[in-house]
């Protein structure tokens, strides 16, 4: 059992370099990487009913020499579930979005296409297991090239554009982070995260080198922010996630930024300590920007008419709910952000899927004024569409609400201003996605294009829309079961 | 923000008819790529170029100004920045004193157990390879990453252009370098190959040693032009190379941290410290990272060189 998180992460390091070897036909990369995207899912599925039955945190030594000589993983029942959720939704999100990769990268060239999918998978895995932050700092490496690499996939002049302006900030990010890294690593003399606790426990005890232990958390929050779009620094997103190809954006909004974000809160929680954190003001920071967030991308979404964008600066609203949650730095706050985090992981691969087949049969206009009726010509992405945005506004019975009941519940105790931030958000939430929804339901005469008629959609397609409207629905009815998972999960970091 | 320039159109249907274009979510009189230019920093920023259209000086002037302000902002968050660093540095541990907090017990046991434990004489090999042998694979990872971007990116580019294909116009055509470096690129490959061989043993190893083979291949592509080189390196073959020798890499390492974790001895012989089969797996690594290192400065020069030429 304990060997399951390295095994998974080097059959995604293996599929990495296979897929440049046998992707002659793109057929055979595409089939080898679902079939390893799911013997991870399934793999990480054992592990969580492992964890489950017998509770704990197993640390894996990777090599012959102990933690703070060798490298080391460490995993528990939160890790593990996030690595379920996380290879399943690159499954499915691959698997909706394969007619979009066949059309928008060239046949020759989706080898290298579902290899950069494989280290994303890795370096997230990688992210999520380690308990090393030099290891975690070459994973990020891995996962900007990557991020950048499937964004430009697509090789029109936006995207190139999108990519180099995701690129810098991303590089600037990473600069951050490793400056960071080595100011911290002077000051304590350590990598591996338990060892950085004590130590840093140790120098604010005695409250020596605080400047630099100050100086380290805040480029670590800005780094990881600017990853991971908290608001200010989200202008690369709606760009790159607005004009890459389907499955890119699915997998960009859904899981790229969410690695970064665990990796911020394994920082918070196991290196400096939640109470340091809060003693220097960093949470009330994030806090606020969480709020910003919320209200501003959904602010900025309203104002959008492309619907790829749009849903695009939804993701920076959401992504301000998370960071709202993780800066009330309470355990109950943090599993209800967690609990967001997985519902938008769900929920945003699914709008994408959509809004991606609902342009296909629009004749590829992105503007939402052209989507008149789309909602009829391809029923799955209209039917998933309609569930996304259901649950992204909070309507009873899906994901979102649930969520945003955790949320709100569970900062009841702390302020009120969440609450209210909430329910504002909820209805500019709602503000963007029902005309939308009116549109692409609205049987306009107009609408009898050339290239509206029913276009058949793959198996695949259907099932991926299927799949994440099933889960969508499940974790509206019985979130519970997944909130046990985390709430457990988040108390052992 | 401002709001003063509103097209024609919507002064003529005024903001209720414009409220209930954007109710029906009609009406796409915004271009939706036009915000590119400034947006660089921050989000409110979007929403001046939205409904500017009208009078082309007064926009060219404003957008003078607001570029001004970014320029003056960037400059001044990154003056702020750095001037923070600098602060910082100043309070950290002073560099290669005793009492330093990194100088604990983890440098200690490398230094003092690394050439027993990895057999490795150099230690810094033993460090990556053996100690740390995950994170070096990861960068390799990176390496791998950053090449097949490039390779992706660049080759459709290339292929393009394959109708006019003339491999000798591209090369430097000086008769002495063509000489000279006839001459030295044989010592330059042996050299490359033997830091990467002696890695263990002498200062250097697989990413070193890779450099100077990458090195000594872009010396003959520039003497020589393609059509020479590409008699026995070409991306495609770096590519193969390179996906073999991860392959490799991932194999050994695999099998070492598998038998590692689960306490099983690897029954790998350590050999006598300074010899050249020793040290284990850190032999082989060194020669799978080299020719990944090499393949990729190679194919990524090559790539970029020629994607260059045809340009023109």
């Amino acid at each position: 059992m304990n060997n399951i998180p390295f095994i998974t992460i080097i059959l995604a390091m293996i599929g990495a370099v296979v897929s440049l070897l046998i992707g002659k036909r793109s057929k055979n990369a595409y089939l080898l990487s679902q079939i390893i995207t799911l013997v991870i899912a399934i793999l990480s599925l054992g592990l969580v009913g492992f964890f489950v039955q017998n509770g704990g945190v197993i640390t894996y030594m990777l090599g012959h020499y102990p933690a703070p000589w060798g490298n080391e993983l460490r995993f528990g029942l939160l890790e593990s579930t996030l690595a379920l959720i996380f290879s399943l939704v690159m499954f499915l999100a691959i698997l909706g979005g394969r007619k979009g990769i066949s059309e928008d990268v060239k046949e020759e060239k989706q080898k290298y296409y579902f290899s950069f999918m494989f280290l994303l998978l890795l370096s997230m895995l990688a992210l999520i297991y380690t308990n090393d932050l030099f290891t975690a700092y070459v994973f990020i490496e891995i996962n900007t090239l990557a991020s950048c690499a499937i964004v430009m996939a697509k090789e029109s002049g936006d995207t190139l554009k999108a990519t180099i302006k995701y690129l810098v900030m991303s590089l600037l990010g990473s600069g951050l982070f490793l400056i960071a890294i080595s100011l911290l690593y002077s000051v304590t003399g350590h990598l591996l995260i338990p060892s950085l606790q004590t130590a840093v426990s140790e120098l604010t005890a005695t409250n020596s080198y605080s400047w630099p232990l100050a100086a380290a958390a805040i480029l670590m929050t800005v780094a990881l922010g600017v990853k991971s779009a908290m608001f200010p620094f989200h202008t690369w997103l709606p760009d790159a996630h607005g004009t890459a190809t389907t499955a890119s954006s699915s997998i960009l909004s859904g899981l790229v930024v969410k690695g970064y974000i665990i990796l911020m809160i394994k920082i918070f929680y196991s290196i400096f300590g939640i109470e340091t954190i809060r003693d220097m003001g960093i949470l009330t920071i994030v806090f606020v920007l969480g709020i910003a967030g919320m209200l501003g991308g959904s602010v900025l979404a309203i104002r959008e008419r492309n619907l790829k964008r749009m849903v695009a600066y939804s993701s920076v609203a959401q992504i301000g709910y998370i960071y709202m949650a993780i800066g009330m730095g309470t355990w109950a706050t943090l599993a209800a952000g967690l609990f967001h985090m997985v519902v938008h992981a769900f929920t945003k691969p699914l709008l994408f899927t959509s809004a991606g087949g609902l342009i296909e049969v629009s004749g590829h206009s992105k503007q939402i004024c052209d989507l008149s009726g789309a909602g009829y010509r391809n029923k799955w992405a209209g039917i998933g569409f309609l569930v996304g945005a259901c649950s992204m506004v909070g309507i009873p019975l899906f994901g979102g609400f649930t969520s945003k009941v955790y949320l709100a519940t569970s900062s009841l105790s702390i302020s009120y201003i969440p609450i209210v931030a909430l329910a504002i958000s909820s209805c500019l939430n709602a503000m963007y996605y029902l005309p939308v929804l009116v549109r692409i339901f609205s049987k306009s005469s107009e609408s009898s294009r050339k290239d509206g008629e029913m276009e058949a959609t793959g198996v695949g397609y259907g099932l991926s829309i299927t799949c994440f409207i099933a889960i969508n629905l499940a974790l509206g009815m019985v979130g519970f079961a997944l909130m046990y998972l985390l709430a457990h999960g988040v108390q052992l970091l | 923000m401002n709001r003063k320039h509103e097209t024609d159109q919507e002064i003529e249907r005024g903001k209720i008819g414009a409220f209930v274009d954007w109710v029906n979510a009609d009406s796409p009189d915004i271009p939706a790529e036009i915000e590119y230019e400034h947006e660089e920093h921050h989000g409110e920023h979007h929403e001046e170029h939205h409904e500017e259209k009208t009078p082309q000086a007064q926009i060219r002037q404003e957008r003078k100004v607001v570029s001004w302000m970014y320029r003056g902002g960037s400059l001044v968050c990154g003056l702020l920045l750095v001037a923070i660093l600098l602060f910082t540095v100043q309070a950290l541990p002073r560099f290669g004193e005793r009492e330093v907090p990194a100088f604990n017990e983890v440098s200690q046991r490398y230094l003092e157990e690394g050439l027993t434990e990895t057999g490795a004489v150099n230690v810094v090999a033993g460090i990556i390879l053996d100690y740390r042998a995950f994170d070096t694979l990861g960068e390799s990872m990176v390496l791998f990453t950053g090449s097949i971007a490039v390779i992706f990116l660049l080759t459709q580019l290339s292929k393009k252009a394959e109708g006019e294909e003339d491999g000798s116009k591209k090369c430097v055509e000086s008769l002495p370098a063509q000489v000279i470096i006839r001459m030295v690129f044989p010592i330059v490959l042996l050299y490359g190959i033997y830091v990467v061989f002696n890695g263990h043993i002498s200062p250097g190893g697989g990413f070193s040693g890779g450099t100077i083979l990458g090195a000594g291949l872009i010396l003959c592509h520039l003497a020589f032009g393609e059509a020479y080189t590409s008699r026995f390196v070409t991306v495609k073959r770096c590519t193969g190379v390179m996906s073999v020798a991860l392959l490799t890499y991932i194999a050994m390492k695999t099998y070492s941290i598998l038998t590692g974790a689960n306490h099983i001895e690897s029954g790998i012989p350590l050999g006598t410290p300074g010899s050249i089969f020793s040290s284990g797996l850190i032999f082989p690594l060194n020669i799978c990272v080299g020719l990944v290192v090499a393949c990729t400065i190679f194919a990524v020069y090559s790539l970029f060189t020629n994607w260059k030429a045809r340009e023109k």
